[in-house]
Order: structure tokens, then sequence, then C-alpha cells
């Protein structure tokens, strides 16, 4: 009986998410100020369903070619492995519009480490919608949904599976547990203003920029955006369940 | 029994105890310890039929399942045994109760239905033996002897009451719906007091209704129907309330008819046929033509239905069928519009089925060139201020292609479809249905590889969906890449068979059908014939099956569900897939009948080295394996190996033509109104020279469709072959003689020229050049007529443009004639590979790899997955 109340048991619930609703956006996120944005936004009718998905080997061909068709860069396939991490998995995530993947969000997590100089931060590297599906908030919501999950934790992470023996239910190694994570940290191409007011209007501050970080696109500059208060920029008071209304 | 058994059966004392033993140690499975006692008793008496009839049945019994090697002569043992105890101990039942259980495990069920006979003749009371012998009459359909054993049964064993509703069922069977009625009635009325769980008594009283409805008794099953719901033995709904309907309608009681529809549409607004039974009670008849009137009458009362189950389709979807006109226009934009914002993606498979309507189909195109043309211009297709979604550009762009390329068109606009398609994938790349359209377009187009590329793009997107996985499979064996598709459906088959052996396990009738297809298009017969016959095995299997449920469905009482298996069965073969496999195995049958010759295998030397390899190979993998079996410990006794794994045993038969009447012969019985069944019933019965038999199939074809081209070929080689025949005898000649004139009214060259004036479909051209080559028409006059198929006016139909290109390679000698056919060919159809030369389609294969690159992608670890 005790074993089961301590160790974590494995549950596919983070695997696919609730449908988002797009139009509580506003309501539920006041502080982000989305009203500023949505001025010239139309709406959009009949109303569409939105979800997430968790990133898999399987869908891993539909995020690369999001990517491809987006970004500049072709990323290599161990960061296509990487992202897949378990300890990721309530972060990276794909976005199904009425059923169809139109993009995906990528991170990573820094300065983990206990004893490390900097706060622990959440690097996004990839943030993709393809073009005929933007300004319908669906970037906004993808990645404030990470950094909810960021800020809050899944307890337990889904567990490791092996690769190259048969997974069973018992031989799943459980991920350790995750710590909270308030700080996020993006990368901007210098010039894209576009992209660099997106995060403002999120809470994102401009704090340096790096230079020669893009090597093969021009400008190779990235401006470095940091947002150093998730919870702040949510609008969340610390404790809050990430559900509750404000 | 009364009479003392005759002397040769008995056994003194000791052996009789050890026989009584034997029986019991069989039915406990101990076979080891049964056998030994058998031994003991054979090596005093070796002619005691019965001991050794159980010998052969505990033998038999101890055996694996499946099959291993070293069990195969042990079985052969106990066969040759229980036949020699039959002719020890002929009026014994025990040695033919034995003889009818080892032909029922064989699935001969002729010789056990026999074998059963013979042992209740000798022991006519014996409840198992008539049991199982009831169970194999009625395998075997002789309902009236079946009807007699149960009869016999009951009278043994009246209290129970499951042998009660066997002989109700049994004169169902039998035909005999008045007597299966007068049993249930009577059972009705001498027992008050039963034991039946409620599941089970509402199971036979629905099915009591049922047999009242076919008996034409409507009034009398109303009774009982509300009988029943009164005394809550059955459901108010589901189908007491469809049979409910169904009385009603029969009865002419349209008032209560139409309310008890309108009941059921409360129940399941989705069903059409509720509908359709709805409007039948109208006063409207749906099969005739339909008025003015009626049709108005239809789309009112439908439009009502799809006020008050606003979540329904099917009242819409009806709608489109029944209007025409602005009506049609009207109703179908507001559905088409429905689905796109609904990004429902089986909206044009949903659609098309009206496309048997022209004017329809002109219609619809309209509608959705009007949707893409407004969502281009405004992002919106209503008129306030908010924007559609953009998916709903998407889908309609989809919709759009699919509507061009269909193959219903009458110029099917393959480049335009494509357009879009592109169209759609730069709007969204991630959506798998859009490659797999594109994959379909070109192979409507002819180019088979560009597709098989493009479905395995859809694929790439998604590793764990089976359907995406099965259709690149099936692109791939359409593209000739027998490999390729097997490496691909090894990610989802069992991980230690072949995919080819679990597939078959599987009963996968397309898998079977499409690698068939590939290698005979490759050549290959011995391995096509050899999966044909397995699709054809399939339902053998679905027959043989069907034995175990004569006794289980009459303990579980499910007599319902029993009675539509017994007539799903009667009608098995009719199925799609057995009539193209049984087709397309006809036709290679004939083929080695025409010329024994393709039965050799050419093999060059290099394939022949590469066999040797495999072989050696092969050997060295099997020494390993015993040795490692030995130093385990374990005996290796592995299952019987496929005789024959290329199939060409099968292909060099000596019978080819009775082997290809057992196929056919099903589908004279169940598929005799298809054109095609006649059509490969003649080509069998010429070559056998039944040549009324070939007359009748020509007439049935006739009668069927009279103008179709094949039918044309083969009455001329009829002809041909009947009038240079001289050995016929004079009394076929005269039937002959006097029948031929109805399919052949003139002569047979006026015949050809005014088919071939009229001819424009390709398969006319087609055939009627091949009916030109029975009238030893020239060479260069066969050209002309095929060298049509190629012309602008033509549609192009790849089909038969290969089949003409093959038939012109047989007959013509000079190389440029034949250049000059495929040349038109490949001009017509510019994108059909088949047409294209090898050194082409080496190039564009090359630039295909290139473009899937972008797709694929650790492919390590989907081959890791894969283990």
């Amino acid at each position: 009986m005790s074993k089961t109340s301590t160790t974590p048991t494995y549950s596919t619930a983070g695997t696919v998410s609730a449908p988002i609703d797009l139009s509580e956006l506003k309501g539920e996120h006041t502080t982000l100020n989305l009203t500023n944005s949505s001025k010239n936004k139309k709406l959009v009718k009949p109303n569409v369903k939105v979800t997430l998905t968790s990133l898999t080997v399987n869908n891993s061909g539909t995020l690369r070619r999001i990517n491809s068709v987006v970004i500049p860069i072709v990323y290599s396939d161990k960061f296509y492995k990487e992202v897949r991490d378990p300890l990721l998995d309530d972060i990276n995530k794909l976005i199904y519009y009425a059923d169809i993947p139109v993009g995906a969000i990528c991170c990573k997590f820094e300065n983990l480490a206990k004893g490390s100089k900097e706060p622990p931060t959440l690097v996004i590297l990839t943030l993709a919608i393809l073009a005929p599906y933007r300004s319908l908030n669906l970037g906004t919501s993808l990645i404030l949904s990470s950094l909810k999950s960021c800020l809050n934790p899944v307890i337990p992470p889904p567990p490791v599976p092996s690769d190259n023996k048969t997974n069973t239910r018992s031989s799943l190694n459980v991920a350790p547990p995750r710590q909270k994570v308030n700080r996020a940290l993006a990368h901007v191409q210098v010039g894209n203003d576009d992209a660099k007011r997106f995060y403002e209007r999120l809470g994102f501050k401009e704090s340096g920029i790096e230079e020669n970080y893009y090597s093969k696109v021009e400008p190779h500059g990235a401006i470095i955006m940091i947002c150093e208060d998730i919870s702040a920029a949510l609008g969340e008071e610390s404790q809050q369940q990430p559900n509750g209304s404000s | 029994m009364a009479h003392p058994p005759p002397k040769h059966r008995q056994l003194p004392d000791k052996e009789t105890k050890l026989f009584r033993e034997l029986l019991t140690q069989y039915e406990l499975k101990q076979y080891k310890k049964g056998i030994k006692a058998a031994d003991t008793i054979l090596k005093k008496f070796p002619n005691h039929g019965e001991t050794l009839a159980l010998k052969a049945l505990t033998l038999h019994s101890s055996l694996p399942e499946p099959l291993t090697v070293s069990a195969v002569p042990k079985k052969e043992e106990a066969e040759a045994m229980a036949r020699l105890a039959i002719k020890k101990d002929i009026t014994s039942h025990i040695t033919w109760h034995v003889l009818g259980i080892l032909a029922k495990s064989r699935k001969d069920w002729d010789e056990a239905s026999r074998a059963f006979a013979m042992a209740r003749k000798q022991d006519p009371d014996n409840i198992p033996l008539i049991r199982d012998s009831i169970a194999l009459l009625t395998h075997t359909r002789q309902y009236s002897a079946a009807l007699a054993a149960r009869h016999h049964y009951l009278l043994l064993r009246p209290p129970i009451r499951a042998s009660w509703f066997a002989l109700v069922i049994a004169h169902q069977l039998n035909g005999d719906l008045d007597e299966a009625l007068q049993v249930y009635n009577d059972y009705q009325t001498t027992l008050k007091e039963e034991g039946a769980t409620g599941p089970e008594k509402s199971q036979i009283l629905l099915h009591v209704i049922r047999i009242c409805i076919e008996a034409g008794k409507d009034q009398e099953g109303l009774d009982k129907l509300r009988q029943g719901v009164k005394d809550k033995i059955i459901s108010p709904r589901g189908e007491c309330t469809l049979l409910k309907a169904q009385m009603f309608a029969n009865l002419g009681r349209q008032e209560d008819a139409l309310q008890t529809y309108q009941e059921l549409l409360e129940q399941n607004s989705d069903n059409l046929e509720y509908y359709k039974g709805y409007l039948q009670n109208k006063g409207i008849d749906l099969s005739a033509e339909l008025t003015e009137e009626s049709r108005s009458k239809i789309l009112e009362t439908l439009s009502g239905f799809a006020e008050s189950f606003p979540r329904s389709a099917a009242p819409r979807r009806l709608a489109l069928d029944y209007s025409t006109g602005d009506k049609f226009r009207e109703l179908a934009k507001a559905y088409i519009v429905k689905g796109l914002e609904r990004g429902v993606p089986s909206l044009f498979v949903d659609v098309k089925g009206v496309y048997t309507d022209s004017d329809k189909m002109k219609i619809v195109g309209e509608i959705v060139e009007e949707i893409v043309a407004k969502l281009e211009k405004d992002a919106s297709l209503s008129d306030d201020d908010s924007i559609s979604p953009p998916t709903v550009l998407l889908w309609a762009y989809y919709f759009l292609s699919l509507h061009l390329s269909h193959p219903s068109q009458t110029t099917p606009d393959h480049t335009r479809s494509l357009t879009l398609l592109d169209q759609a994938l730069e709007h969204t790349p991630t959506l798998p249905e859009l490659y797999m359209a594109k994959a379909m377009v070109l192979k409507r187009s002819g180019d088979l590889l560009n597709a098989a590329y493009e479905m395995e793009k859809a694929r790439l997107l998604d590793g764990q969906d089976r359907f995406l996985n099965g259709k690149a499979a099936k692109y791939w064996l359409r593209a000739g890449e027998i490999k390729k598709s097997e490496e691909l459906l090894a990610m989802f088959t069992k991980k230690d068979l072949t995919p080819t052996q679990d597939l078959t396990d599987l009963q996968c009738l397309w898998f079977l059908q499409e690698q068939g297809d590939s290698y005979r298009n490759q050549g290959n017969l011995a391995m096509a014939l050899k999966r044909y016959q397995a699709l054809a095995t399939v339902f053998q299997d679905y027959e043989d099956d069907q034995y175990d449920f004569h006794t289980y469905c009459m303990r579980r009482m499910t007599l319902g569900a029993y009675i539509s298996l017994m007539r799903y069965e009667d009608q098995l073969r009719s199925h799609p897939g057995y009539f193209k496999g049984a087709l397309s195995a006809i036709e290679i049958y004939t083929k080695v009948f025409d010329d024994p010759s393709i039965t050799e295998e050419k093999i060059s030397p290099e394939e022949e080295a590469e066999r040797k390899k495999q072989a050696k190979k092969a050997q060295k993998a099997e020494a390993k394996a015993k040795k490692a079996a030995a130093t385990s410990g374990e005996k290796a006794d592995p299952p019987v190996p496929d005789a024959d794994p290329t199939g060409i045993q099968l292909l060099k038969t000596e019978t080819p033509l009775e082997d290809a009447l057992k196929l056919w012969k099903p589908l004279e019985r169940l598929a005799g109104e298809r054109i095609e069944t006649w059509l490969a019933g003649y080509e069998i019965l010429r070559r056998q020279k039944l040549y009324l038999a070939a007359l009748k199939a020509l007439k049935t074809a006739q009668s069927i469709s009279p103008s179709n081209p094949t039918l044309h070929y083969q009455i001329l080689n009829f002809n041909k072959i009947t009038s240079s025949n001289t050995e016929l005898p004079e009394s076929i000649k005269s039937v002959i003689k006097s029948e031929l004139p109805s399919l052949l009214s003139t002569s047979p060259e006026e015949f050809s020229s005014s088919f071939l004036e009229k001819a424009k479909s390709p398969e006319e051209l087609y055939e009627g050049a091949r009916g030109l080559l029975q009238l030893n028409g020239s060479t260069e006059k066969v050209k002309d007529v095929l060298l049509k198929l190629g012309d602008k006016s033509t549609k192009p139909s790849i089909e038969y443009m290969t089949k003409s290109l093959d038939l012109f390679r047989s007959i013509s000698e000079s190389k440029e004639d034949i250049e000059q056919l495929r040349s038109k060919y490949a001009e017509k159809l510019p994108s059909a590979w088949v047409f294209k030369s090898s050194s082409e389609i080496d190039k564009q294969i090359k630039e295909f790899e290139k473009s899937i690159e972008g797709y694929q992608g650790e492919k390590s670890v989907e081959q890791s997955e894969k283990k």
C-alpha cells in the first residue's frame, strides 16, 4: 500500500491535452494585455478546436515538416531526439488546429543543476506556426501553456522508455521529479521586430545581443529576450493552481 | 443392448476392464496411458476392431497443433489404423464414429457425415453421436436429414429446453416456417415454468417474431411482440421497434408504421434505412422513377427531420439524392460548406455518391470553385466581419482536386488537380490526406512510382498510423517494389513471422490480392497464383469456421445471429474479394493451359547463383539451429514447413482447367448477375471443349450486357473454333447451328466491322482488335485500331493501353510498329511510366529519392522500434 503512495505511477493523462478555448484566452490572462493585439484581429467563425500533443518518435516527421517550412535553419537528428526528453514532455508540444498539426514549440532547460551561477532557465529553441494560421493566438497560447507547465511541473513526469528492449510497465524507469523554473529565455534574430514585439507582449525584455548566434543565415546576430519572472508574467500567485481563476 | 455383441467383439473380463479404462483415459486426455492400454489388448487380440479404432483416435488426439514434422507420419498411421478398424469390425458404432471424428478434423465434411450416418445406423440412440451428426448434416446443408435427427434427439431428451428450440431452427432451415411456429407454440403451452434466463428469453422471442414476419403472419408476430413487451421479456427499443415497424408496414397500417419509424428515428437519427422506411410508408415508392410531386414531398419531409435532428447529417445528405436543379444547388452548397467548416476529411467520398448524375457532378464542381474563389479573395464565407478558419480553404482545395480527378469526369483534369494539391501543401504541409490525394491523382495519371513516393511522404508524417503504412505498402506493390512494401508492413506485423505469413494468417484480403497482382505484373505467375489461392483458402476457412457454431449457438440460444450466419455462409463467395481473386487465378490457369511452357522457370545464371547461395545459407542456418537445439537438450520439432514456398507446384498443375473450374463454380451460383463471371466461365469451358456449356455462358453474358466488348471478341472466337472443328458430334453441331444466330446475326466480318465503326472506349477498341485477329485480320489493320487508343478523343486508359501494347508485341514482328504504338501512348499519357523506357525511369527514381530526403530521418530510431 505504502508503495503505491510513495512511487509516482505513470499516467498518459498529459499526452493529449484537453481542447484549448481560444476565446477565453483573453479573460484568463488579463495581465498579458492581449486586447491590444486582438483589436485588429477578426473573429473566427465557426469556433475551432485547438489541442496540444506530446512529441513522439512517430510524429517526429510532422515536427520536422513544420520546422523546415517555417524556420530557415536545418536542425539535426540530435536536436529532434533531445526535444523528446521525457523531462520536457509537458513543455514541448505540437499544436493542432481543427485536428491538423500547424505549429510546435521546442525548448530545453539550462542551469538546472544545483550551484549554477544563473537561475534555472527555460530556453525557447523553436516556436513555429504555419503561415496561414498566424494571428489566431495560436503562438501565444502555445508559449503560455509551456510557460505554465514549466512553472507548475506535472508530477510525476512520464517514464523514460528504453530504446533497445521491449518496454513493459514495470521495466520503465521513472524520471526524477523536476523543479519549478521561473525564468525563460528566447533568441530573436536582429531585425525581426515582429517576433521581438511578440515576446515583449508576453513579458520578455531585451537584455543584450549575441553576435554570431546564427551561423548560416543573415544577419548573424540575435537579441536575447529574457523573462525574469514567469509567474508575474502569467499573473499567477506562486501557490495558485494553473487552472484557478484569478 | 438387446442383442449380445457378436463374437469377434467379445473380450475376456480382464481385457474388457482394460478397454473401459482406455475409454476413460481418452476422455481424461491421458493419451500415453491410453495407447499403452490399447497395445496390451491388441497384443492378445490383434483383430479387435474397436480397440484399434480407439487407439487410432487416442494417437490422433495426442498430436500437437499445429502439426510438426515428426507428427506427420503418426497422423498417417492413425488414419490408416482407423480404416483398418472398420475392416475388422464393420458393424460397430465405435469404429465408424472414430472414422467420422478423424474425417471431421481433416475438415472433410462429406466423408465425416457419411461415417456418422453409418455409426448411427449401428447405434441409433447414442446421444453424442446424434449431436455431432446434426452439426455435420447442418454444415453440409442436408436440412431434412438434420431435421429428422433433431426430432429423434428431442424424443430421447424431451425435458431439455435447448432441444425444443433447436427443433424450431431445424424446421426453419428446412423451410417449414409454419411447423417451426407450431413447435414453439406447443412448447409454450406445455411448459409453464421455464428456466431460461432473461436474455435467452428475449433472444428466442425476437427470433420467433422474425419467423412470423418471414412466414407472412404479421398479425401473429405483432401480438407476440405486444405480449413480450407487456411481460417485460423484450425491451421496447432497438430491434423490437424495427420489427414492429416492418410488421405494421407489411400489414398496410401506414399510420402506425409512420409512428413507429418516427420512434426509430428518435432512437437513431443517422440510419438511412429508417428514413427510407418512413418515406416508403408515406406512400412514396422510392424504387420507381420519382415524379416532381413526390420529390417535393420527400424534400419537405427531410427538411422537417433536418430541423428536428440538427446534429444529424443523414437527412441533409439524403436530400441531395432526391433533389434536382437549383434546389440541389442550394442544398448541396449548404451541405458542402458545413462539411468544409467542420473539416470533415471524408466529405468528398460522402458527396461523390451523387456523381452518377453528371448534372449534379457539374453543379458540385461549380459550387466548390466558387467557394475556393471567395476564400482566396476575402478569407471568409460569411458576409459579416468574421473570417473563416484557414482550414476551410485547405479542405476546399482538397475537395476540388479530388473532384477534378475523379474517374467519372469525362476528361479528368490531373494537371489542375495536382496544382491545387501543391497549393494546399504550401498552405499546410502537415496534413497526410493531401499527400495521399496527390498519390491517388498520380496513380490515376499512370505515374505509379511517383505516387508511391508521395504516399511514403504521408506515411513519414506519422509513423504510428497503420492505415498510412498499409496504403504506402500498397502503393509500393503497385509500383512493383515488393521488397520495400514488405519492409513497411513488417513494422506492424508479428515480429517472429514474415509479414506475408502474418498477413495471410490474419486473412488480409487486400494484401493477398495486391501482392498477387504485383507478382503477376512482374511475370512471376507462380507466386501470383500462390497468393490468389491463399485468398481462396481464406474463404474456405470462413466456411469451415462455421462448424463450431452449429452446436454453440444452440447452447447459447443466439438463434437470430445463428440464422443470419447460415445465410451469410450460403452466399459467402459472392464477396468482391473472392470474386476478384478467383478471376485473377482463373486467368493464370487458362494461360497455363494455352502454353504449359510458362510454368518452366526462366532464370538467368546470376539468379541461379544467387539461389544456390541462399540455399547454402539456409542449410547452414538449419545446421546451426539443430546444433543449438541439441545442446539445449530440447528436441527440435519445427512445425511442418510450407511444401511449396515459390508456388511453382501450384502453377505446374496437371489439371489447370479443373483447378480453374473449382474456383469458378461458386461464382456461377453466387455472382451470376456479374458479366465477368460468364466471360471467365467461357474461357474455361471452351478450353475444356464443353461447347454447349460455353455457348450457355455466352448467352447468359449476352442477356446481362449485349454490348460488352469482351463478349464481342468471345462470340467471334466461339464462331471460329466451332466452325473449324470437324470432330464435333452432329447433335452438338445442330444445337450450335440453331443457337448461334441469336449471338451472331450477321456474317462475322460484318459483325466485326460494324462493332469497330462504333468503337470509342479503350476497352471496345482493344476487344475489337482481338476480334479482328480471330478473323485473321492483318497486323496492319490491328495496328490501326490499336493506334486509336492514343487518339485525343479517346478516354485515356492505362489498363487497356498496356494490354494493347502487349497484344501487339505478341503478333507483330516489326520493331518500328511497336515503337510507333508505344510512343503514341506515351504521348497521350505523359506521366504513365509503363510506357517509358528504363533509362527515363531510372532518372526519375533518383529525383524522387532526392525529394523524399527531407522527410526521412531518424531511420535508426524507426528501425530500433521495429525490433
